[in-house]
């Protein structure tokens, strides 16, 4: 080796030895220790024992008997040392707690190469066990009463119905089971396909009506049967890369009932009044309702995503979908009761629905300018039902003969399908300007603009302005905004869908009896409205242990053109946030929150043929009141070894509805309603003993107090009034206590 | 003398490989930093993916913990004056927590794609949130990416959302079924709100599809918008309505038949004239079918 070759190099050594040497102390710094274990994976298994008997307590958590149950909670991660260079790794996941809440996960992958995942999801929505039903066959789909039921015309005659009522466990099982796969075959490509299948079973609660619309229908509970499967499958191919980035994408996502019908025996014999037009063949024991369970639909979806990047700080966004719904289900017959007479067929034997939906938006977003920010988008979202308009001659409520009227068209019961579509736009334009480091002045625009076929407003738009500010100190942070929104549009035409819906005959002939809606009446969705809404928060570190923040927010509506319908709404929101955090010993958090919300809607009792009197005009006022508490104290009361965690949570909710209406019939006579209430307090307590590092045992306490007070449901009999056979559903009420215990392994 | 030069290249060449090691961005510098940083909250992030050397698409392997935290030379150093060593070039939580804007830069060199192609521009990024107010990189198991733990971290700002959670009617975030980003997408999106899909329709049919169809009739406002009647987060009212029945129904309806009436205290059982429309389900005690209809007899969403 030549010293003139290895001079410079020589050099180069020494030079870097001292602006190391600068760095780095080689005597100072402590020779490189290994890092001490850290557990990657956890599993954490035990039993408890529940207090009492709740589908409500336990309505997702998967217990609801009293009496022991187990749990298993587990996190399992497996990786190659981070510095072998090695990449495969593989991740696990199993929950069960009780009989009725499991789920398992895994995957395994190649980091930056391939993913491959696989998961099932259990969970039972636990809805009620105080239902009761008089008829026989729940869970099928043919419902029928008893032989020895004594049919009648009034729900509170049925003596046949308290020694026939059968206990029902109203629940829906969700079962979710899927998979995906993740392929990065080449540099900024990436495949990815995601398979995933659905079911739903159980019994929700439900009902019907019987009888013809204007002569005293009668509705009647009965359980509906849920047999849903959902397939979905998303396939996506993207490409990313430093400037731009792209996605393609298709997704199917099919839907399934396996059931097409619930066919429900009438309990009435005819009505409290007049008798059915369809005689005794519309009540029991002959007549039947055919139940329409959801039909089996659908949709296929083809999706474009790409972003651009101008400049560094300087962004396009763009999306366009096309998405095609089908839904070609064999329609049920006007009525299952064949003594009823039909004399038009059904124009079609099934519905060969289509919908196509066109969504498309594209943004910018810059940074470009300094200390300023701008955001703009535009979104355009179109439905475009293309279902077949044909006219059905229906029957009411299973209880008349198919009417055949003396001019073709002239009845209230031919009406044509109006297949509702939209074109939705919306433009947005933000600017924010920065004129220190941590603060923000923001100004954005929005506007919705919304054409819709066979509604009482076609054309409305939406503008919406708003201003905030955001800034930050060392220890404190505050926000503030206020927005202002004005809706309009074309004018209200009240008759919209009445006129396209009935046949021109019809609409010609003057009919009477026209259930029209009281044309002064405004849709609170379609009716001009202002807004105003004011919002803002504060943080603010009190000290390096104790923080505290704010937040309130008030917003109201005005709809300024309804005399009649939904008037006015008003939100108010305030919450307050204290936490406490002594490094290593304790951390503690409580939170306040008070919410109101207020409806006044104003209605017209029409009695007669009079539009105009005012003394058939009523208000009402429905006001919402929740206050909300809660507390966390998470104490490490001896390091290392104890830890005890405390929660307490608070809901307390009440409805007060006020009703005022001039008493001109008894039925516009009106009175106090009780408020409508629901608490609950939870308490939870946890204490954790760490006996070694990586084992520990769980001792845990939990405390629910739940009260309800409903006057639609509480002291509600059965057949709480004539016209109804109800479900016998309670609103739950409850003191319920969880214990467990349980060791967690770490490793 | 040329020995001597030798001898000392030889010397400089044996040292050379230990003070290469000392090179800032070598993977042992990691080691260094673990020399003082070995508390657990640090040391998690060697079983995660952000340590993981052999993943191509990083510069961890070369760059170790200055991948992230950057070069960070006046931290790495001894401070001259015996005074408190600076912090790193970037540092993500506590008070010396660097600009949001840095903070995210770190983290978006390599996440931007994906489902975080609209975080510019989307109301986090603007509200000045950075990735790490929600994301702990350095643990197993990241609390917000935990379907169980994922609303609190969200809660921990929407207290709003945390309230209504535990109202009676909610979706079951609380409860450890869902999680928020079932139905958002917190690093922007298309859609209204952070929403995952385009629309709020497209967005609650993923779960509840029973009520896509198109059915042959048709309620208006379903199709338009589902948060019309209801509202996601949590309510007093059954089933998530904003106001309930028949109240809610007669905003929108008031016609010649039979729901124009007053229904009040009178109208319960026990009052002057109670009422089939005020108990149970009110107007949907008959009118069960209200998100659509397939029955050629169901124009009143009565089967």
């Amino acid at each position: 080796m030549s010293i003139i070759r290895v001079v410079p190099y020589l050099l180069v050594m020494m030079s870097a030895a001292v602006a190391q040497e600068d760095d780095f102390s080689i005597g100072e710094i402590p020779k490189p220790k290994e890092p001490p274990r850290v557990f990657a994976s956890e599993i954490v298994a035990g039993a408890g024992y529940q207090s009492l008997d709740s589908f409500y307590f336990g309505r997702y958590g998967g217990v609801v008997d009293q009496g022991p149950f187990g749990f298993i909670a587990g996190s399992l991660n497996g990786r190659p040392l981070w510095d072998s260079g090695a990449t495969r790794y593989w991740e696990a996941d199993v929950l069960l707690n009780g009989p009725d809440r499991y789920a398992v996960s895994a995957a395994v992958g190649d980091q930056g190469s391939w993913r491959m995942a696989a998961f099932h999801d259990a969970f039972t929505r636990f809805v009620t066990e105080s239902a009761r039903t008089p008829f026989e066959g729940a869970g099928a789909t043919r419902l029928t009463l008893p032989a020895n039921w004594n049919s009648v015309s009034s729900s509170l005659a049925f003596n046949q119905l308290l020694p026939n009522l059968k206990p029902l466990e109203l629940k829906t099982d969700w079962r979710t089971t899927g998979g995906e796969f993740v392929l990065a075959p080449k540099n900024g490509y990436e495949l990815r396909i995601r398979m995933e299948q659905r079911q739903r079973e159980g019994l929700k609660p439900h009902s019907l009506s019987f009888g013809p619309e204007a002569n005293f229908p009668v509705g009647v509970f009965f359980p509906l049967p849920i047999e849903f499967t959902t397939n979905r499958l998303t396939a996506s191919l993207a490409f990313v890369e430093q400037r731009y980035t792209w996605e393609a994408s298709y997704s199917l996502h099919e839907f399934h009932d396996d059931d097409t019908s619930v066919l429900v025996q009438n309990p009435y014999a005819r009505s409290l009044g007049l008798p059915w037009p369809g005689g005794a063949f519309a009540g029991f024991p002959f007549a039947n309702a055919q139940y329409s369970t959801p039909p089996n639909s659908v949709a296929h979806r083809f999706a474009l995503t790409g972003s651009y990047a101008v400049t560094p700080r300087t962004r396009v966004t763009a999306r366009l979908s096309h998405t095609v719904q089908k839904q070609n289900e064999p329609f049920l017959p006007y009525s299952p009761t064949t003594q009823l007479v039909v004399r038009t067929p059904i124009p079609r034997n099934s519905l060969d629905g289509k919908v196509r939906k066109t969504f498309a938006n594209i943004g910018l977003t810059s940074r470009d300018i300094d200390k300023t920010d701008f955001t703009a988008s535009y979104t355009f979202d179109r439905r475009r039902n293309l279902s077949p308009i044909d006219l059905y001659n229906y029957i009411p409520g299973d209880s008349q003969d198919q009417v055949a009227p003396a001019v073709a068209g002239v009845s209230r019961y031919i009406r044509y399908n109006l297949p509702h579509s939209f074109d939705f736009q919306k433009v947005r334009a933000e600017a924010g300007y920065r004129p220190m480091t941590a603060t923000r002045l923001s100004l954005a625009y929005t506007g919705d603009f919304k054409e819709r076929d066979f509604q009482q407003v076609m054309h409305s738009n939406e503008h919406t302005i708003t201003a905030k500010a955001l800034t930050a100190f060392e220890r404190a942070s505050a926000w503030i905004s206020a927005s202002y929104v004005r809706r309009g549009g074309s004018d209200y035409e009240d008759a919209v869908a009445w006129d396209a819906s009935h046949t021109t005959n019809y609409l010609n002939a003057g009919p009477q009896n026209q259930s029209i809606e009281y044309p002064l009446l405004f849709k609170y969705y379609l009716a001009d409205r202002k807004r105003t809404e004011f919002k803002g928060g504060l943080t603010f570190d009190v000290s390096e242990q104790v923080a505290f923040s704010a937040s309130a927010g008030r917003a109201r509506d005005n709809y300024y053109k309804s005399l009649f319908g939904l008037r006015k709404s008003r939100s108010l929101i305030a919450s307050a946030d204290l936490s406490y955090a002594l490094a290593n010993v304790m951390t503690a958090t409580a939170f306040y929150s008070y919410e109101r919300y207020s409806f006044d809607q104003k209605g017209y009792y029409i009695f007669g043929t009079n539009l105009s009197n005012p003394n058939q005009e009523w208000t009402a006022r429905n006001r919402d009141a929740v206050n909300s508490a809660g507390a966390r104290i998470d104490w490490h009361a001896m390091p290392d070894k104890l830890k005890v965690t405390a929660l307490y949570t608070l809901s307390d909710g009440s409805t007060d509805i006020d009703v005022a209406a001039t008493a001109f019939t008894p039925l516009a006579t009106v009175a106090p309603l009780p408020d409508v209430i629901a608490k609950t307090h939870h308490v939870g307590l946890e204490g954790e003993y760490r006996f070694k590092p990586d084992w520990s045992v769980l001792v845990g306490w939990v405390y629910e107090d739940h009260v309800t007070r409903d006057w639609a449901y509480n002291s509600v009999a059965i057949a709480p009034v004539a016209q109804i056979l109800g479900s016998g559903i309670v609103s739950p009420h409850y003191s319920a206590h969880v214990l467990t215990l349980a060791t967690k392994v770490a490793f | 003398v040329r020995g001597l030069a030798l001898a000392i290249a030889l010397i400089a060449g044996l040292s050379a490989p230990a003070q290469a090691q000392r090179t800032l961005g070598s993977p042992t510098d990691v080691k260094a930093c673990m020399n003082c940083h070995e508390e657990q909250s640090v040391l998690g992030v060697f079983h995660t993916a952000h340590m993981t050397q052999g993943d191509p698409r990083t510069e961890v392997a070369t760059q170790g913990c200055q991948n992230c935290h950057g070069a960070s030379e006046e931290h790495m150093a001894r401070p001259n004056d015996g005074g408190p060593r600076p912090p790193p070039e970037i540092v993500f939580t506590g008070v010396n927590a660097s600009p949001v804007d840095a903070r995210n830069r770190a983290c978006i060199g390599c996440h931007e794609a994906g489902a975080r192609i609209h975080w510019r521009g989307s109301q986090h990024e603007t509200s000045d949130i950075a990735c790490t107010d929600c994301h702990a990189s350095h643990t197993v198991e990241d609390a917000v990416r935990v379907k169980a733990t994922q609303g609190e971290v969200c809660f921990g700002c929407h207290a709003e959302q945390r309230a209504a959670n535990l109202k009676p009617s909610h979706h079951p975030v609380g409860e450890g079924v869902m999680a928020c980003s079932d139905c958002h997408n917190p690093h922007g999106s298309v859609g209204p709100n952070l929403l995952v899909a385009e629309t709020v329709n497209d967005t609650c049919l993923n779960c509840h599809d029973e009520k896509r169809g198109p059915f042959l009739w048709e309620h208006a406002p379903v199709q338009e918008q589902c948060t019309i009647c209801h509202t996601p987060h949590g309510s007093v009212q059954p089933s998530l309505l904003k106001i309930r029945a028949p109240y809610l129904c007669q905003t929108c309806h008031d016609s010649t038949l039979h729901n124009s009436q007053p229904f009040s205290g009178a109208s319960i059982p026990g009052g002057q004239s109670p009422s089939r429309m005020m108990v149970l389900r009110a107007c949907l005690n008959c009118h069960s079918e209200i998100h659509g209809s397939n029955h050629p007899s169901g124009i009143r969403f009565g089967r």
